[in-house]
């Protein structure tokens, strides 16, 4: 794949998720996830995994992202115009460049080489003969549906107004 | 022109899970740390359909499918518990809310 692509998509993809972490008013952090949410579908578009691109903008922009929408406007926050305190993010800032420096090393250190280019494995018919196969994914995909039901009933349990109190 | 190998993406994956650790680590909006553990999983399903895309096998991206069902009942609970939070003290600070902190 054609490096220049890859370099915008990924370009846009770090730089909507600092502004995730790093914009002041709530609902401005909900829209850059949703650009940083389609940019990483386009990563799948390159990698020819068009099934996940499509799964990614269906769930996460059309669902998710509605959610935490909902979310920021029914918890009226107090902290959308104050700028973090510098003695919270210091150890945060330690910590998570410990951990990118280690995996970097570790990334660097090995030979991808024998990996080739985005093979085109295939689609939806290959995913689906995956999924649905008895000696392959069926049970995991049977237990998603279970956990999918059990988190709708304790979302709707916890959001009653009884449940608050 | 450079051929971009699976090396570049498990770079933007750790960029990415990097961002999202530093702000699961220190924001202070419940709403905030819910989409920065959105961005690490997002980060993790790049790693997983890279490899499943260079490798030619598919098995990785059924995972990543299962992680995205699995974030969407994340977020959903999350969601859920935010609201009842807000709903009991008013606010949804996280250095605030320390009823049950030791």
């Amino acid at each position: 794949m054609n490096i220049i692509v890859f370099s915008i998509i990924s370009a846009i993809t770090i730089l909507s998720a600092i502004g995730v972490i790093s914009s002041q008013r709530i609902m401005h952090s909900v829209l850059s996830l949703a650009v940083m949410l389609l940019s990483v579908a386009a990563v799948y578009a390159i990698l020819n995994a068009e099934f996940l691109a499509v799964i990614q903008v269906l769930v996460y922009t059309g669902g998710v992202i509605v959610l935490l929408l909902f979310a920021t406007m029914l918890t009226r926050s107090d902290l959308q115009l104050k700028r973090e305190q510098p003695s919270d993010i210091k150890p945060a800032v330690a910590a998570a460049s410990i951990f990118a420096i280690g995996l970097l090393f570790y990334i660097v250190g090995n030979n991808w080489k024998s990996l080739k280019g985005p093979a085109v494995v295939g689609s939806v018919k290959n995913i689906g003969m995956l999924i649905f196969n008895v000696k392959k994914d069926v049970i995991p995909f049977e237990i998603i549906s279970l956990v999918l039901l059990a988190a709708m009933v304790g979302a709707i349990f916890l959001g009653r107004k009884e449940a608050g109190q | 022109m450079i051929e971009v190998t699976v090396f570049y993406y498990l770079v933007l994956s750790v960029i990415i899970f990097s961002i999202g650790a530093y702000g699961m680590l220190s924001s202070k909006n419940g709403v905030r740390l819910l989409m920065s553990i959105e961005i690490m999983l997002n980060a993790v399903n790049i790693n997983l359909v890279a490899f499943s895309s260079f490798q030619g096998n598919l098995t990785g991206q059924v995972f990543a499918a299962f992680t995205i069902a699995i974030a969407a009942a994340e977020a959903t609970v999350g969601l859920a518990i935010l609201l009842a939070l807000y709903r009991s003290f008013g606010t949804v600070n996280l250095r605030k809310i320390s009823k049950m902190r030791w």
